[in-house]
């Protein structure tokens, strides 16, 4: 099966990348593709619960979208170190399929046919 | 091999556009396939409306990728988000949604996104 990874590299609020990310990254599953998304950088604070993003006027939660990622048979990982830079606890975060330390990204990177960056 | 970029910014501001241009026209002088996905402010870079002074015509230089046989469309939701409707696209750029994206995606052997 062919790979693909998504990193969200953004927050979720102050411009649109990481909500883009997520329309892209709701399509592949069904392409046949096995899709990766992990959550790096300022992206891990699109995991955070709790943020209230309809005050923005957006229509959901990122955090909550972002919790759907399994329902698309996405598989959603969060780059631990990004989470330990920003003083962000695990049981913060929403649920996810697992951790990626900073030696695990560079291979997973090389295994992917698509890299796609938000 | 096919090879497909995503470009999400417009043209001028950044490089990105020029940087999967140069990249598909020299794949297509190999022999291979492009195809080419423009997303959020990169639909800008089809349009047909661009007169740049004295300048390289983004818009013209889309276009001859097409007529090179490339493959290239554009996120219709995000086109008609800044107003930008089909009589001003360049000559053979497709309006695509997200499932077009997936199988863009599905067909090329490498894709990759360059963006902001």
């Amino acid at each position: 099966m062919k790979e693909a990874v998504v990193l969200i590299r953004s927050g979720p609020y102050g411009e649109a990348s990481a909500a883009e990310g997520f329309r892209v990254i709701m399509t592949l599953p069904a392409m046949g593709l096995g899709t990766t998304v992990v959550a790096l950088e300022d992206g891990v604070f699109c995991l955070v619960k709790g943020g209230d993003g309809t005050r923005l006027g957006w229509r959901e939660s990122l955090y909550k979208v972002f919790a759907q990622s399994s329902d698309y048979e996405a598989r959603l990982l969060v780059h631990k170190p990004s989470l330990l830079e920003r003083g962000i606890k695990e049981e913060e975060l929403v649920q996810h399929d697992g951790w990626l330390e900073e030696d695990e990204l560079p291979s997973l990177l090389r295994r992917a046919s698509v890299l796609l960056a938000f | 091999m096919k090879i497909g970029i995503m470009v999400r910014t417009g043209p001028y501001a950044q490089q990105n556009i020029d940087t999967a241009l140069s990249l598909l026209g020299a794949a297509l002088d190999m022999g291979h396939q492009a195809a080419l996905f423009l997303f959020e402010d990169g639909v800008i870079n089809a349009s047909g409306l661009m007169k740049p002074t004295g300048d390289r015509n983004i818009g013209h230089q889309v276009q001859e990728l097409v007529s090179r046989g490339a493959e290239v469309a554009i996120c219709g939701q995000c086109a008609n988000y800044r107003g930008l409707q089909k009589e001003h696209l360049v000559p053979g750029v497709k309006r695509a949604g997200m499932g077009q994206l997936g199988q863009m995606v599905a067909t090329c052997d490498r894709f990759f996104s360059l963006g902001p």
